[in-house]
């Protein structure tokens, strides 16, 4: 768990924010300049603000009042930047093993070589790293700070330079990383769906304060949160199996909870664990079960939420994982949509896409936590 | 020893130790140029291209004032190690250490603000402490450039006459550098010796240029990745 009081002014910047971020895995949402990294940094340590305190677990890292600052080297927080900010002089082996030679003895810490099996880069091992893509670049940076033990991981904005494909690869790996560790994370993003996908909690900042908190879905499809209306499209990711790959051009099947979804063919996915993406808007509800239809996913469901306001309304539905479907509060009306309720959701083969998803290596799963490696400081 | 060897010998020794000395002070001030952005930025660095503005006799003479037994530093000295400065092969090496010093910092500088801070913050938040991240982090990325900045400065040492001839004189086998023999060798028409040193001279400055340069390219090659 982490306390937060800050307060940073740096010309035309100001940041005033109160929040406690749960453990598990806590998202801050917001817009650009809203404060969302200077609150990392805080936190890391790596920016000091000019009064406040920041507690992790009942420990004070920094307390103004007692003039106590806690130095990053000393707080085991893991930081992961944007870009991964890897080492250029050392290898994918050097990079994660200086994380393991710095970081503090703990029994968090993962040993280099089962970090590398677990994110499988263990074939990078000796690799530069300016040879390395975007998606095995987050990897290793990951990775990295994992070896170091850390006490919470945060994350800023990890996918957000990566294409579709490498986005939920990595999304995955942060899913089973937290399940598989335990570790708390906090994660920096301004991307809705992401959001939805992986955390717990969120807290929203806008212009440096805090403007919303809560449960993702009902804060950031909510009402009067961030202008809904603005944002993009909301895209469920849903964690998903492929039981038929379909070749030559034939269609696939996806097992996401007990449903099986016809998607297009999955040829060029290696692993049967994808991630099926499905815009919130590219699905039908029908309380009737529609006949004599040209889309092949029809299934049934039970309605969960709600979450009107008057630019966008959305409800989500449970098909094993939550379901967001955006529909006009008059279809809402007109069908007799509430929570309990079930309908039958309509999507089209062509509007799911599967990317692979990042899962950890099945033979170096570890119970954790583990047995300690210990370095010399 | 042939006398050219004892004057390359001491040649190599009075710039070697000059840089023993400025390797550190510079990498301290390139640092604190850097990364701190001190509010008197201007005025340290003014300060410290100093010696490539004025004329190395006017260094040479301020270091004959400092140093001279009655000077104020020279009091000291004596007071302390009981001995004098001026006129030793150490006072060759100070006035060589001053004049490389502009060309060292800037060098340094340049090299230290090729290493993306980021990374030294990256590495503090892995645990590794502010020296740490400086000998494991900060030294291994700007090394050639360190290393460049090592060199020129060797070469600039090496090649000093002015202001090392006022401080320390022009003593055969004590203080007599490359240089100063090449300026007795023409003195006394000893032409023969004389080219020989120059181009012991050139010598050793190509290749140390070459060095240089190769090092600079790459450094700029590398920055652009």
């Amino acid at each position: 768990m982490i306390s937060l009081d800050l307060a940073i002014s740096r010309g035309d910047f100001q940041l005033a924010l109160k929040a406690t971020l749960d453990g598990g895995i806590s998202a801050i949402f917001g817009p650009s300049g809203s404060g969302k990294s200077t609150t990392l940094a805080c936190i890391a340590g790596l920016i000091n603000p000019d009064s406040g305190s920041i507690k992790l677990d009942e420990e004070s890292l920094f307390d103004s009042a007692a003039r106590m600052i806690v130095p990053p080297e000393k707080r085991s927080v893991g930081l992961v930047f944007q870009d991964g900010a890897l080492f250029p002089h050392l290898d994918v082996r050097g990079n994660i093993e200086f994380g393991a030679k710095f970081g503090t003895v703990s029994d968090r810490k993962v040993p280099p070589d089962q970090l590398m099996m677990l994110l499988d880069i263990h074939d990078l091992a000796e690799r530069n790293i300016a040879d390395l893509s975007g998606g095995e670049r987050q990897r290793v940076a990951l990775a990295r700070s994992l070896a170091a033990g850390p006490r919470v991981l945060l994350l800023d904005e990890p996918v957000a330079s990566l294409d579709a494909r490498l986005r939920t690869t990595v999304l995955g790996y942060l899913k089973e990383i937290h399940r598989e560790l335990g570790i708390p994370m906090v994660y920096v993003s301004h991307n809705v769906s992401e959001v939805i996908y992986l955390a717990e909690q969120v807290i929203v900042l806008d212009r440096g304060a805090v403007v919303a908190e809560g449960a993702p879905r009902s804060v950031l499809l909510g009402q009067g949160i961030g202008q809904p209306a603005n944002f993009e499209d909301v895209e469920n990711y849903l964690s998903g199996t492929l039981i038929e790959r379909g070749s030559g051009g034939r269609s696939a099947l996806v097992k996401v909870g007990e449903h099986e979804f016809v998607a297009p063919s999955a040829e060029h996915i290696a692993a049967d664990d994808v991630v099926v993406t499905l815009r919130a808007s590219d699905v039908i509800v029908a309380t009737e079960l529609p006949r004599a239809i040209s889309a092949r996913n029809v299934i049934s469901a039970t309605c969960v939420d709600l979450t009107e306001s008057e630019e966008r309304s959305f409800a989500t539905f449970d098909v094993g994982e939550p379901l967001v479907v955006e529909l006009t509060s008059r279809s809402i009306t007109e069908l007799g949509l509430a929570i309990g309720v079930s309908a039958h959701l309509v999507f089209k083969t062509t509007s799911l896409t599967l990317t692979p998803r990042g899962v950890l290596h099945s033979q170096v799963k570890i119970s954790s936590p583990l047995p300690c490696c210990r370095y010399r400081r | 020893m042939s006398s050219e060897g004892e004057v390359i010998l001491l040649s190599l020794r009075v710039a070697a130790l000059a840089m023993v000395g400025l390797v550190p002070l510079s990498l301290a001030i390139a640092w604190l140029l850097v990364r701190r952005n001190p509010k008197g930025r201007w005025l340290i660095e003014a300060i410290v291209s100093m010696p490539l503005a004025l004329p190395p006799v006017v260094i040479g003479f301020g270091l004959l004032w400092l140093f001279s037994p009655t000077g104020p530093l020279g009091k000291a000295i004596d007071g302390v190690f009981g001995g004098d400065l001026v006129f030793t092969w150490f006072a060759a090496s100070l006035a060589s250490a001053i004049v490389a010093l502009p060309l060292v910092v800037r060098t340094f500088v340049i090299a230290l603000e090729s290493v993306d801070a980021r990374l030294e913050l990256a590495s503090r938040s892995l645990g590794a402490g502010p020296w740490q991240t400086f000998a494991y982090v900060t030294i291994p990325i700007a090394a050639r450039g360190l290393m460049a900045g090592v060199l020129i400065g060797f070469v600039r040492a090496l090649s000093e006459f002015g202001a090392t001839i006022v401080v320390a004189g022009n003593i055969p086998g004590q203080t007599q550098t490359l240089p100063l023999a090449i300026f007795t060798k023409i003195q006394t028409g000893d032409d023969s010796v004389a080219i020989r040193l120059v181009i012991i001279s050139v010598v050793l400055a190509m290749v140390s240029l070459l060095i240089h340069n190769r090092l600079v390219g790459r450094l700029a090659s590398g920055r652009s990745r």
